[in-house]
């Protein structure tokens, strides 16, 4: 019943964002059409953010609490977060080319963001190389946390680095900044619930599919 | 303490004995990176002419990679023959045999960097060697060898650990690679590093907190 | 009491391997472990000897808290090990193997203690040659050796005879016999009826994940 009612919400909030990007909101005038990749753009990299700062939370309550529920939680947030960041990473190369007019800088929001695409990559190649067993469950949540250590890093790196390298940016964004009208920010809020409440559903789904093949190993031994 | 210090220098002698015996790592990482330095070298139509930034690029990636598999080896030997489990099974700390196995592995980097730079200034006909990369190999040997000690243990237990290990290292000690670089171009070039400073506190930041936090999960991993 | 072991469990994934295993162990006692394969055998001897941690249980050795550093380091210089395979570096000698070992355990004669041991089990002459040339017996013993180094108080030993040819047998049990003169522990598991019929005071049988006296 619940699903059904998600379900429902979450399609018609998506068709609805569907229809503001395409049909009702304004175009941006420095940018014109391209800059409507921003409406699936941000959402993404907002829900890849969360997952990966979800991940880390719950891989430390799985530290602690030793409940199988958190580390099934954190594997399926991470696979669902890899993937939003692959459709973060992926617009905004498409996005930049005609804008900065490159498809990738050494901007520090953008090499972090890579990074941590690898070290989330490496955490799930991990899980499935390891014997599974509590030491990989124990050791993959070590490993989230060493990521989630790690990235104020490497954004601390990527910033100095920015510092001696002029950026390669000429395109139309070059020279002046886009301020959103609101139809523009209501149109972002709208896609950023539809993705929210997708990646909520798709995480649900994944988490029963991971806690299903942990119980499969049960029958089996 | 003295005690402590005489253990530590006790197992990595252990280790540098075997590697004077068998020379896997330290040839293992000289040979891939003379591989690497050397294709560079061919592919470039003006080796000696390079430009400072690709130059210190291919150092460095030469070591993490090469640096890596020879972690892979040594960590997949300890597994295979079950000796680190001898070890845990001695009167040793734990924290201790974490920093034997970080000691053992500073030194393997140090003597095949040399080599590296050695090989590198001969291809490309310039002079790595400034006050620059004496900071940096210290610093980046600490780091990564710390992080490598921690992930190498862990991905020794597992299939394909090459891979893994590789896959967990890199991302990690990109800050550390980031540091290497900028400061082996600088010395390179010859030109000042303008963030010399901030580039020097992030790579001995990176150390620290390392070896702070993995020292206190390595007990983490260890037991089963 | 030199161990005690109180309810101890281990499951890997949801194999319950081991439920609720008691054991005490006195000194002078003689304890061989038999089972069928897989009953958990290997992994009851891995617990007592700290390379596994169980995942209930409460386990006292030599009346310390194994879990706890530096108490646990009083246990692991007092007791010897010697699981399925001999955790020798291939690459050293006999000699550097069994010198390096007794360093790390504090041995003050390190040098001597390695002699005495060699000679008692009759592999003086392998000192001075790589583990790996050794053949399959003489590894044995080499890991034997090792686990003898520091006299231990409990010798926990995993299927000692492997490998072992007959006569070396009689040498293997005639130093477990010894040991219990001289109010020693050992604890083993053995499917060689003669050895364990021999060296053994103590017979108990690991099924269902419970050690049952015999």
């Amino acid at each position: 019943m619940f699903r059904n009612i998600y379900l429902t919400i979450s399609g018609a909030i998506t068709l609805l964002s569907i229809w503001m990007i395409f049909i009702w909101v304004p175009t941006e005038v420095n940018q014109g059409l391209v800059q409507r990749i921003l409406y699936v753009h941000v959402p993404f990299a907002w829900a890849s953010m969360v997952a990966i700062i979800a991940v880390a939370i719950t891989s430390l309550m799985f530290l602690v609490t030793k409940k199988i529920f958190w580390d099934n939680l954190s594997q399926s947030l991470a696979e669902v977060g890899v993937v939003s960041a692959i459709v973060m990473l992926f617009s905004g190369i498409v996005w930049a080319k005609p804008v900065w007019g490159v498809w990738w800088t050494g901007e520090a929001k953008l090499t972090t963001a890579l990074i941590l695409f690898l070290i989330y990559c490496a955490y799930l190649v991990f899980r499935n190389y390891f014997p599974p067993g509590d030491a990989r469950n124990r050791i993959a949540a070590i490993i989230a946390l060493i990521g989630a250590i790690d990235s104020p890093i490497i954004y601390y790196a990527a910033q100095i680095w920015q510092q001696n390298h002029p950026q390669a940016v000429v395109g139309p964004l070059a020279t002046q900044d886009s301020s959103l009208s609101s139809e523009m920010v209501i149109t972002l809020l709208t896609c950023v619930l539809a993705v929210t409440l997708m990646f909520v559903g798709i995480v649900w789904v994944q988490y029963k599919t991971v806690s299903r093949k942990g119980l499969k190993n049960v029958q089996i031994s | 303490m003295k005690n402590w210090v005489k253990i530590l220098l006790t197992i990595s002698s252990k280790d540098l004995i075997i590697e004077l015996k068998s020379k896997e790592i330290i040839v293992t990482i000289t040979l891939f990176s003379l591989l690497v330095v050397s294709i560079f070298s061919v592919t470039s139509s003006n080796p000696s002419n390079l430009s400072a930034e690709i130059g210190a690029g291919i150092i460095w990636a030469s070591v993490v990679f090469s640096g890596s598999i020879a972690m892979s080896k040594f960590f997949s030997h300890e597994e295979k023959d079950e000796t680190l489990n001898a070890i845990l099974l001695m009167p040793v700390p734990i924290e201790l045999i974490f920093f034997s196995k970080i000691l053992s592995l500073f030194i393997f980097l140090t003597i095949s960097e040399c080599l590296i730079i050695g090989a590198f200034s001969i291809f490309f006909n310039s002079n790595p060697l400034s006050i620059y990369i004496l900071t940096v190999i210290p610093i980046f040997n600490l780091g990564f060898s710390c992080v490598g000690t921690f992930f190498g243990i862990i991905s020794s237990k597992s299939r394909s650990n090459e891979i893994l290990l590789t896959l967990l290292l890199v991302p990690i000690v990109i800050p550390l690679i980031m540091f290497a670089t900028e400061l082996t171009k600088a010395g390179l070039s010859g030109i000042h590093s303008p963030n010399f400073n901030l580039w020097l506190s992030l790579g001995i930041l990176f150390d620290i907190i390392f070896l702070v936090v993995l020292t206190f999960l390595f007990g983490k991993i260890i037991d089963q | 009491m030199l161990l005690t072991a109180k309810k101890i469990n281990k499951s890997y994934q949801d194999n319950h391997v081991l439920q609720d295993a008691n054991l005490d162990i006195k000194s002078g006692d003689s304890i061989c472990i038999s089972g069928e394969n897989g009953s958990g055998k290997s992994t009851l001897l891995k617990i007592f000897c700290g390379l596994l941690r169980p995942d209930l249980g409460k386990l006292s050795i030599l009346d310390r808290d194994p879990y706890k550093q530096p108490e646990n380091l009083f246990i692991k210089q007092r007791i010897g090990v010697l699981m399925h395979s001999n955790m020798l570096y291939p690459q050293l000698t006999l000699k550097e193997n069994l010198l390096f070992f007794s360093k790390l355990l504090g041995i003050i004669n390190h040098r001597s203690r390695t002699y005495e041991v060699t000679d008692e089990l009759n592999i003086s002459k392998f000192l001075d040659i790589e583990i790996y040339k050794l053949s399959n017996g003489n590894r044995r013993k080499a890991g034997f050796a090792k686990s003898l180094l520091n006299d231990p108080e409990i010798l926990i030993t995993d299927e000692p005879e492997a490998n072992i040819d007959s006569d070396t047998i009689e040498i293997f049990s005639n130093i477990f016999l010894q040991r219990l003169e001289r109010s020693k522990a050992n604890l083993f598991k053995s499917h060689n009826e003669k050895f364990y019929e021999k060296c053994s005071n103590k017979r108990m049988k690991l099924e269902h994940g419970r050690l049952l006296d015999l």
